[in-house]
């Protein structure tokens, strides 16, 4: 493989993952930086033995592996899902500020006892325990008027009632033209 | 010592003594303007035309009656000292203290102004807090938006807003996935899941905004008041920008207090509710008040739209109180920033209103309530009547005048009148502008809150011309809207646009208001040719329908509306730093930090992928899924891959919504986009991951 574009490829890799983990919010850059050159040496490693694969790839697969493994175990006490973990974790560091109180615990080593007992205290959720009540409409009459539409809508249609008004308003001025007609004030 | 005031003790003769003076002048000024007219035609002898003419006239003039005596009295009560009749003074200092009832604050949004809506909360919770009343306060945001960019901005929002307060556990977001029946099913289905948990439940608007204090003393009424099963707030407007808001929260603010206690005067426990800035009692009202279905034939318009007037009238169907805490100060919204979105507002009033007909006859509603229900129908179907009225009495004068050109007879109608039109006109006019006068009489010993004698005055005489002028634009717009919802046709609940910063473009206004001057053009030739001398009777109104483009135009300026600021015009005690309260100059801070990172195109998408922090904010909200059935999952798949290959143009809004609701997909797509080489990203994704680099350079160098 042509070495220009090889070390094109890792500095791709690199990035993206320096990337990825300050979106996370994970820690300071000297932290990150420390985390992303673990995984980019395993990544190389990786690379070694299957070279058809890209080294960003290779390197974006390890970090999810990795963060996926720590907050597995950092939310090993919390009933959930396994593929919650990851999520909720994330959510709570930022939630609980974690990164502040241990900035170089996150994706190096296993989590503190502590921390994790912080993790586990977050709660996040859409709303308090359910409570459930049961919210229906009561009967309502309306009285003579939905009488007057029910009798009225179960058979209608536009066209017969637009020419009986039609007629009737013709009927009308007729009526009152030739009222005027007759007795002219 | 000042007596408290005890609801429960309200005699019948009482109440008679108030419905009676009340609607006895309403019905005594009505009767008086139709005989008025009456004479007006007796001289000829009636026509059918005039029949007609006096028909529509005890309709209109009673509405007009109804706003005078409502002025009336409520001046009436503000010179004796206020009414003593209000709920507020039920309650002493002494029930502001002691532990708070489970109350939820109801705030359900849709598609809103992120950085506003939770400007209002933080605002809300910090003067609660500063109210020493935080403890029993648990907020809700109810979220039926349908644009992926507000759903998951709304979710960032409310995450960063938790952590800042410390408030998990306590200001909670929920988005419904089946955004059934709109608001009214929005605050119902929070009543089904945790009402059972709460004693009193606070409703709000998107906009709202209310003091801690208030809070805190509507749950000391309810309370103090075990029969009261709702009460309202007067929201004022406020945080105005263009001249159009800031007219009219001005006009709101001086006129509102007298009309607001002439209602107070004679419905007294038989209130309305206005839907938000509203305290409930949660039992009878999930009990009593879920809406029921409407009578029409077609299923698709069964549903109520306006369910606030329904509610306060099944509450007192079901014997609860509902009072209007009237004078409370501490209760804000925002209104519509231009002509065209208050019409807009306007047309889905109009449909809830006219909905509303059907319980004008239902047994069993109170007298109130049928009265609230007939004003809020009258409201807009008065246009249509107005504008056949003026029809027909245009009509009516050229006739007599042509005829009394041809039977060569001293033919001026006002002179045959016997002087009956003159004062028909007078009382008219001044049953429209006295309620200005008195309330403007009213507000000059304060005029300092308003900016000082002359603004106050200015901006009444100011206020009065503009309004006088839009009144027949409104007239016809209403009663456009009046026609097509009988014919059927739908109107939707949709976002306001409540920011005011950019006003309407001049040809953009021409386009929207077209209507009124080119009505006006016609009206104007066929009167020159055959009612030329009724041309100087209509001219008000012709000439607010000739200006009725430039008008909306010019209001709608927010650089307008910041020079009339300055000249003190339309000042509102809340624009001057001493008397506004600190949850509105909070509110006012955050709506200028306005966050630009929403904006662009698919930016909720493009978010919910790219961002672990908003990917795992939505995740963890959503439920998970038990299991999924192989067609589903095949579909998923499809979706997803397109997403990526194809970019998120690729696929509709329903398409996007199918993703952003599915956990699974949601991770996939966030370790695709991570993991996958750049050149096999679409390039709309590529230039996600390019800002996404870019932005944790800055947060390296940071």
């Amino acid at each position: 493989m042509d070495p220009i574009a090889t070390a094109a490829a890792w500095d791709e890799a690199m990035s993206r993952l320096l990337s990825f983990l300050a979106a996370m919010h994970i820690g300071g850059v000297e932290h990150r930086t420390r985390v992303a050159l673990a995984m980019i040496d395993e990544a190389r490693k990786q690379h070694a033995l299957k070279p058809e694969v890209a080294p960003v790839e290779h390197t974006m697969h390890i970090a999810l592996r990795d963060i996926e493994q720590w907050f597995g175990e950092a939310l090993e006490n919390v009933e959930m899902p396994a593929s919650r973990r990851v999520a909720a974790g994330i959510v709570g560091l930022r939630v609980t500020d974690a990164v502040n109180r241990w900035p170089n615990a996150v994706l190096d080593g296993s989590p503190p006892a502590d921390l994790k007992a912080t993790l586990a205290r977050v709660s996040f959720r859409t709303g308090p325990d359910l409570a459930v009540s049961s919210m229906t409409p009561r009967a309502m009459d309306y009285g003579a008027m939905e009488t007057l539409a029910q009798e009225t809508w179960h058979r209608f249609a536009w066209a017969p009632i637009v020419r009986a008004a039609a007629i009737w308003t013709a009927i009308f001025f007729a009526a009152l033209y030739t009222y005027d007609y007759l007795y002219p004030r | 010592m000042k007596k408290t005031f005890q609801p429960e003790k309200i005699t019948a003769d009482f109440v008679a003594f108030r419905r009676a003076s009340f609607f006895g002048a309403i019905i005594g000024t009505t009767a008086l303007g139709t005989w008025l007219l009456w004479r007006t035609f007796v001289p000829e002898g009636i026509t059918w035309l005039e029949w007609a003419q006096l028909i529509l006239f005890v309709l209109l003039f009673q509405q007009i009656a109804t706003g005078f005596w409502l002025a009336m009295f409520g001046f009436l009560t503000a010179i004796c000292g206020g009414d003593r009749a209000q709920i507020a003074r039920s309650i002493e200092d002494t029930d502001l203290e002691g532990p708070i009832p489970p109350t939820a604050v109801v705030i359900p949004i849709f598609n809103e102004d992120v950085v506003r809506v939770f400007g209002g909360i933080e605002a809300m919770w910090q003067g609660l807090r500063d109210a020493g009343a935080q403890d029993g306060f648990d907020f809700f945001i109810l979220s039926d938006s349908n644009k992926p960019e507000s759903w998951l901005h709304e979710e960032m929002a409310w995450l960063e807003l938790c952590k800042r307060l410390n408030a998990f556990g306590r200001i909670f977001y929920r988005k419904r996935r089946t955004p059934r029946n709109g608001k009214s099913g929005n605050v119902a289905d929070f009543c089904r899941r945790w009402g059972a948990r709460y004693r009193y439940m606070i409703v709000l608007d998107a906009d709202s905004v209310m003091t801690g204090q208030l809070l805190r003393r509507l749950v000391a009424m309810m309370e103090k008041n075990p029969r009261v099963g709702l009460v309202q707030t007067t929201p004022q407007l406020a945080l105005g920008r263009t001249p159009f808001r800031r007219m009219f929260q001005f006009a709101a603010k001086l006129y509102a207090p007298l009309f607001c206690a002439g209602s107070n005067y004679w419905h007294l426990f038989g209130g309305n509710y206005w839907g938000h800035n509203a305290i409930i009692r949660v039992r009878p009202f999930i009990e009593y008040c879920d809406l029921p279905d409407l009578p029409e034939p077609d299923v698709k318009r069964r549903h109520i739209f306006s369910h606030d007037t329904v509610e306060a009238a099944l509450m007192r169907k079901a014997g609860y109180d509902v009072w209007f805490a009237y004078a409370e100060p501490g209760s804000y919204e925002e209104g519509p920033p231009n002509f065209s979105d208050s019409l807009g507002r306007d047309r889905r009033w109009c449909l809830g209103n006219l909905q509303h007909f059907w319980f004008l006859f239902a047994p069993g509603v109170d007298f109130a309530n049928r009265f609230h229900i007939w004003m809020g129908v009258m409201a807009y179907i008065s246009s249509v009547l107005w504008l056949v009225f003026l029809v027909l009495g245009t009509i009516d004068l050229a006739v007599k005048h042509r005829f009394s050109l041809l039977s060569a007879l001293p033919g001026d109608p006002i002179a045959q009148s016997g002087g009956a039109i003159p004062l028909l006109l007078v009382a008219t006019l001044v049953m429209l502008f006295l309620p200005k006068f008195l309330s403007l009489l009213v507000s000059l010993p304060k005029a300092r809150q308003f900016g000082g004698v002359i603004p106050l005055v200015a901006g009444t005489i100011l206020e009065t011309i503009i309004s006088t002028l839009m009144a027949p634009v409104m007239m016809i717009y209403y009663s456009r809207f009046v026609i097509s919802i009988l014919a059927g046709l739908q109107v939707k609940w949709e976002a306001q646009n409540r920011s005011d910063d950019k006003g309407l473009g001049f040809l953009e206004s021409w386009r929207i208001f077209w209507l009124p001057p080119f009505i006006a053009t016609v009206v104007t030739s066929l009167m020159f040719v055959f009612a030329r001398h009724e041309i100087l009777l209509m001219s008000p109104i012709l000439l607010g329908w000739f200006l009725g483009p430039i008008l909306a135009w010019i209001t709608s300026q927010p650089k307008l509306g910041d020079f009339l600021l300055r000249t003190r015009l339309f000042l509102v005690p809340e624009e001057i730093d001493e008397r506004c309260p600190e949850e509105l100059k909070k509110v006012h801070q955050i709506i200028q930090a306005d966050d630009q990172n929403w904006k662009f195109p698919f930016a909720g998408v493009a978010r919910a992928v790219s961002d672990p922090l908003a990917n795992s904010v939505h995740v963890a909200l959503l439920r998970q899924r038990r299991h999924l059935v192989e067609e589903t999952g095949e579909y998923l798949e499809s979706l997803r891959s397109k997403l990526l290959e194809a970019g998120p143009a690729a696929l509709d809004t329903r398409q996007h919504f199918t993703l952003l609701w599915d956990a699974d997909s949601l991770r996939w797509l966030h370790r695709e986009f991570w993991t996958r080489p750049t050149d096999k990203l679409h390039p709309w994704w590529q230039e996600r991951l390019a800002e996404a680099t870019a932005g944790a350079g800055k947060a390296s160098a940071g």
